[in-house]
């Protein structure tokens, strides 16, 4: 067998000192902030330098305790290579020769005993002579040196061991490079997140917070942001940013003809109901399809180049918000990344859980002053008329008995209008802070429907109302008697007030094991984009400005209406006039009910 | 007071209000006139005598004070009208009132000021007719 002596010898101390002055020249130069084009050089340069078909650096790992190849040179195709895997398990041997803090030099693979266990990956690769180095970072072995030559035997000389003990330094210098570069980045990362927590806080409403984070996401973060928000109709898109005005039509085609969704697989749906990050680290083909994505998205998908993406539920306690969606098409997201936008999506969440609130006192605020208005309003109209007619009474402005007689009858219907509004706003302010509960007994709603529409008799005569009753005699059932002449006194004072004195109609009848009741005006009617929410608190489809009213009458004949299980309906003609109809079971008492029943 | 009765029109519509203070005025030798709203008013202006003083609440359906307001004051005939306002949203009052009016009251207003204030408003418009008979 032939044993090729010391190749760094063979080419010459001249030449060979110049070609060493280069390489260090060369290395000197290697660029210190990017791990990767360093290692690649410095290995090419020692391959080249030494005459090897392959130089690679492994790092080493424990639990399992493996070696794993982060880069290795190839001479023959001048090309680089990556991830393989060598674990101690599998190699014990091996394992044992360079777990020492010396370097090993193998001669010939095939008949030394610290290689016996290596056998298939040096047959694979035409290795006949090994050399490897360990490289030390801060006390530490982190990782080994290989020099693998093919070919006839080589017996290793001092210098290239030598050479090979320099490189493995250089080595450890870039990768203490890297991990001052690490801490530059973390460095950086956190002024990002301090810089995000500030602007995010500024943003007072929730879509000042959505459009700050899209901002601040992209390109930062990454290439394309999407972020969908939960509301009582589900998930709502209310951000798309992309790097590119062609990357952001592609998100917006993809909005379109994939609006977020709760339900099945997709990423963002499992974010949701998992509570957890969805990472996928490798999105580009080819690859098995992803759940929940179909073809349509992988197409636009690869429209966008996307490689990797993630998305991410803003958490607020232990309630969802939404999900912020991240994708790279320039570079793949690790681990590093994910923890990173993590903690930035902690801080949107928190910041829209601001807003949320702030919105929320903003408009209980308004709401609240908008009430006081009306309710000093409401107060102040039978009050004016309740201290004219007093005064009068008094100072005997009034001083025939007829006279006497009128003021009187005003005293005592202003007294009793004060009492219903007071009666209206304590109702409303206790049905709006606990559940209604029902006094529910034996109730003639005939009968009831019939007194309460007489009761109406004088106030449609002033209005100028004609109202008219279709009664059907004898529906009776279990409800609560008082609530529902609330019901049918709130709907015929709507009648009167927005019926602009045209005639008035009240219908009851039994239909299929219910009664519905129908109150019909020929009033103003409701516009359609108020029909919506006219059943809500404070409430009004009128301008306060044209119709005084605490806007609470509507909200708790539903109220009402609820606790019975019945329904409460609208239909509505602006100009036209309103017919608002209410369906009540005239089976078993209602389940709300908690008081005697006959 | 020498015939003929100063006439007032009112504009609410709270029809407790508007029979409160017709009974009142009515009791103190005014003739009152009543309408529930602002096209109710214009047409018992178009229709009717011309009042001595105007009377008009803010919030009413159909035709608001403020648009009341506006009318009077595009015609010519009406513009001088003394027109108080007596409403209960005093925050609106203070802050939007409708223009060129007499005067404002709050409500509720108590008796004596009603009467004083309908008192002056129809002496305005009497010396004012004074004024242009001589």
């Amino acid at each position: 067998m032939q044993t090729v002596k010391g190749q760094g010898e063979t080419v010459g101390r001249r030449a060979g000192d110049r070609a060493i002055v280069v390489a260090l020249l060369k290395l000197a130069a290697a660029p210190k902030d990017n791990w990767e084009e360093a290692i690649q050089q410095i290995l090419q340069i020692e391959a080249e330098l030494l005459g090897l078909e392959r130089v690679s650096y492994w790092c080493v790992r424990d639990q399992p305790s493996l070696i794993h190849c982060e880069m290795g040179y190839v001479a023959g195709p001048r090309a680089f290579e990556r991830g393989a895997v060598l674990l101690e398990s599998d190699h014990p041997l091996y394992f044992a020769a360079i777990s020492g803090s010396g370097v090993v030099e193998v001669d010939d693979v095939q008949s030394d005993p610290r290689t016996a266990d290596l056998r298939d990956y040096l047959r694979d690769r035409q290795i006949s002579s090994m050399l490897d180095v360990p490289v030390w970072t801060r006390g530490a072995r982190v990782g080994v040196l290989c020099h693998e030559h093919t070919g006839p035997l080589r017996c290793w000389s001092d210098s290239d061991v030598d050479f090979a003990i320099a490189i493995a330094q250089t080595v450890a210098a870039a990768l203490e490079a890297q991990a001052r570069g690490s801490a530059e980045e973390a460095r950086r990362r956190t002024a990002f997140l301090d810089q995000s927590s500030l602007r995010l806080t500024r943003a007072r409403d929730v879509a000042a917070v959505a459009q700050c984070a899209m901002e601040l996401a992209v390109p930062e973060l990454a290439d394309g942001a999407l972020l969908d928000v939960l509301e009582d109709a589900g998930l709502v898109r209310i951000g798309i940013a992309h790097r590119t005005p062609e990357g952001r039509a592609l998100l917006d085609e993809l909005t379109r003809s994939h609006p977020p969704c709760l339900q099945g697989p997709h990423p963002v749906a499992q974010a949701m109901r998992l509570r957890q990050s969805i990472f996928i680290p490798e999105l580009s083909a080819p690859r098995p399809r992803i759940a929940g994505i179909d073809a349509g998205e992988s197409r636009i998908g690869k429209q966008l180049g996307v490689r990797s993406g993630m998305a991410i539920p803003l958490l607020a306690g232990d309630h969802v918000l939404g999900v912020m969606q991240f994708y790279a098409s320039q570079r793949q997201y690790d681990q590093g990344d994910l923890r990173f936008i993590e903690d930035f999506v902690e801080r949107v969440a928190a910041a829209f859980e601001n807003a949320r609130l702030h919105e929320k006192a903003d408009t209980a605020i308004r709401s609240r002053d908008e009430f006081i208005a009306l309710a000093a309003h409401e107060l102040h109209g039978p009050l004016t008329s309740l201290q004219l007619a007093a005064e009068s009474l008094a100072t005997s402005v009034a001083s025939t008995p007829e006279a006497t007689s009128k003021m009187s009858h005003t005293v005592v219907r202003q007294t009793q209008r004060l009492n219903r509004l007071v009666d209206h706003m304590l109702d409303a302010s206790r049905i709006m802070t606990k559940r209604l509960l029902l006094s529910v007994a034996k109730v003639d709603l005939s009968k009831l429907v019939q007194e309460i529409a007489g009761s109406f008799g004088e106030r449609c005569e002033r209005a100028g109302s004609v109202l008219t009753l279709h009664i059907e005699p004898g529906i009776v059932g279990q409800w609560d008697g008082d609530r529902l002449a609330q019901v049918v006194s709130n709907l015929l004072d709507n009648a009167l007030k927005f019926g602009r004195g045209k005639p008035i109609e009240v219908a009851l009848r039994s239909e299929a094991g219910h009664a519905v009741l129908t109150v019909s005006d020929g009033g103003i009617g409701v516009p359609a984009d108020r029909i919506g929410s006219l059943f809500d608190p404070f409430v009004r489809a009128v301008s306060p400005r044209s119709y005084g009213g605490l806007g609470l009458g509507l909200f708790m004949s539903k109220a009402i209406v609820d606790a019975h299980g019945g329904e409460i309906s609208v239909t509505s003609r602006p100009g036209e006039g309103s017919r608002f109809a209410v369906r009540l079971g005239l089976g078993a008492a209602p389940s709300a009910g908690d008081g005697e029943t006959v | 007071m020498t015939a003929p009765a100063s006439i007032v029109l009112i504009v609410d519509d709270d029809v407790d209000l508007l029979e409160a203070v017709s009974l009142i005025l009515e009791r103190r030798g005014y003739r009152v006139l009543t309408a529930t709203n602002g096209e109710q008013a214009l047409e018992q202006l178009r229709d009717g005598p011309r009042p001595s003083l105007i009377l008009i609440d803010l919030m009413m359906p159909g035709m608001d004070g403020w648009s009341l307001r506006q009318k009077l004051l595009d015609n010519p005939a009406q513009a001088d009208i003394p027109t108080v306002v007596l409403s209960g949203d005093h925050a609106v009052l203070r802050n939007s009132p409708p223009p060129r009016c007499t005067k404002t009251l709050q409500k509720p207003v108590d008796l004596a000021t009603l009467l004083d204030v309908v008192k002056q408003s129809c002496a305005l418009t009497e010396n004012d007719l004074e004024r242009r008979q001589t």
